[in-house]
């Protein structure tokens, strides 16, 4: 019993030592802004995964894009197709992660700065993974006041008073949406890095199930001994 | 030095299965009350030390110790790393859980293989060194053997051999010195203090039981 108390203290000695208690797993973040993708990788301790392996799937899982992360584990793409992407970051040696964007996600292909890219309808929520979800597209004008933009583009800024309430509106969304999406993007961050941490309670619990394990073959044993 | 989901072939993950179920039977027959506790006890140490991360410089490394309990526990090191992957796997996502099973061969295989070094002890007389020099060998030798599997499944799965062996080893060598530093310590310390409880004590065995 001696020897198993003090194999116990060196245990709970070494909890001193957890400075930080992450895996060397690979993690990895991808969100869409306009019509380009940004991916994003991070080791669980902090640093980037250089020089990886990206590759972007559709749903049949026909590869749509390939490419390698910079020296921050960063990577951007324009949007190949408006489908749902899977994302698979390899940084090798058997550390792998991967991040789907769901269709809803993308905003196609138009350009970030136009305003009229939408009509209708939008919501913006937080869903439980923390990630900003979907725009839904109710708008059937949506051709139409695109042509228009094209047309009246350069002189925008003096014909801003002639547009339609359902202009104003959908500019007025549009330019909420971009703040909004970049304001919450580091809380999405730092909540996607807080779930997958892995906790000094997990740890615990963890023990807690290998003694348990302990327990129940110690009491099969015995029953078969007497 | 977990290996993650989605990157290896089937017949290897099948393998790694089928490679655990047979050593899982193999090393686990005969296990006396004894051992028990002791196997829980090495199993909660491997879970725990995988999960610490200690920084060196710029980097920051973190322990294997399946030599440890390779020098401990012998073979019934097996079912102790067995158990405690399994665990890292459901409880933090180290490793998948399709892969459960390369990485008890990789994680507990080098454990078998630090325990043979360290059986080894018995054909030489250096004294009182011995017990550290050959702890310190079945240190190296756990994580050595480990890296060498782990190219081995990622060779089957398409990679390049040596290149992806190479790199596995480098990663680890500040790794690799300093468990052999505290795996030999902990050998020496256990030999003065609790002989027992090294594994292959043979003659102690036969006295304690007679």
């Amino acid at each position: 019993m001696k020897k198993i108390c003090s194999l116990l203290m060196v245990l709970f000695i070494s909890f001193g030592f957890i400075t930080n208690t992450y895996a060397h797993k690979v993690q990895m973040f991808a969100y869409p802004e306009g019509d380009t993708v940004f991916v994003e990788g991070y080791f669980a301790d902090g640093k980037k995964p250089k020089k990886s392996e990206v590759m972007v799937y559709d749903n049949g899982g026909k590869v749509l894009f390939s490419g390698v992360t910079d020296d921050e584990g960063k990577l951007s793409f324009k949007i190949p197709q408006k489908t749902d992407l899977r994302v698979t970051l390899n940084a090798g040696m058997g550390h792998k992660a991967e991040y789907t964007l769901p269709a809803s996600e993308l905003n196609g292909s138009n350009p970030p700065l136009l305003p009229f890219s939408k009509g209708g309808e939008k919501k913006m929520a937080l869903d439980k993974g923390g990630e900003t979800k979907g725009v839904v597209n109710k708008g059937g004008d949506k051709n139409e006041a695109l042509s228009k933009v094209e047309l009246t583009e350069k002189g925008r800024a003096s014909q801003i008073s002639q547009l339609d309430e359902a202009q104003v509106q959908a500019i007025v969304e549009k330019a909420v949406e971009r703040a909004v999406g970049e304001a919450i993007k580091p809380l999405v961050r730092s909540f996607t890095e807080m779930t997958q941490k892995n906790s000094l309670t997990t740890i615990i619990g963890g023990i807690g199930y290998i003694f348990g394990f302990m327990g129940i073959a110690l009491y099969f044993k015995s029953r078969k001994g007497s | 030095m977990h290996i993650a989901d989605g990157i290896l072939s089937a017949p290897v993950l099948a393998a790694g299965f089928g490679g655990t179920a047979i050593l899982a039977a193999v090393t686990m027959r005969k296990m006396d009350h004894e051992e028990i506790p002791k196997v829980s006890v090495m199993s909660a140490l491997f879970f725990v030390v995988n999960l610490i991360h200690i920084p060196i410089g710029p980097t920051s490394i973190h322990f294997i110790m399946n030599g440890l309990v390779g020098v401990i526990l012998g073979k019934k090191a097996f079912p102790a790393i067995m158990l405690g992957v399994i665990l890292q796997a459901f409880l933090f996502g180290f490793g998948g859980v399709t892969v459960i099973g390369v990485n008890c061969v990789m994680l507990g295989g080098g454990a078998l293989a630090a325990y043979f070094i360290w059986q080894l002890r018995h054909r030489f007389l250096l004294g009182d060194r011995l017990e550290m020099i050959f702890g310190a060998l079945a240190g190296v030798t756990g994580i050595f053997v480990s890296g060498v599997i782990l190219a081995l499944a990622l060779f089957l799965t398409g990679e390049e051999f040596l290149a992806t062996a190479g790199y596995a080893l480098t990663a680890h060598i500040p790794a690799l010195i300093i468990e052999a530093i505290v795996v030999g310590a902990c050998a020496s310390f256990l030999k003065k203090t609790k002989p027992d409880l090294l594994s292959g004590q043979v003659r102690k065995r036969i006295l304690k039981t007679s």
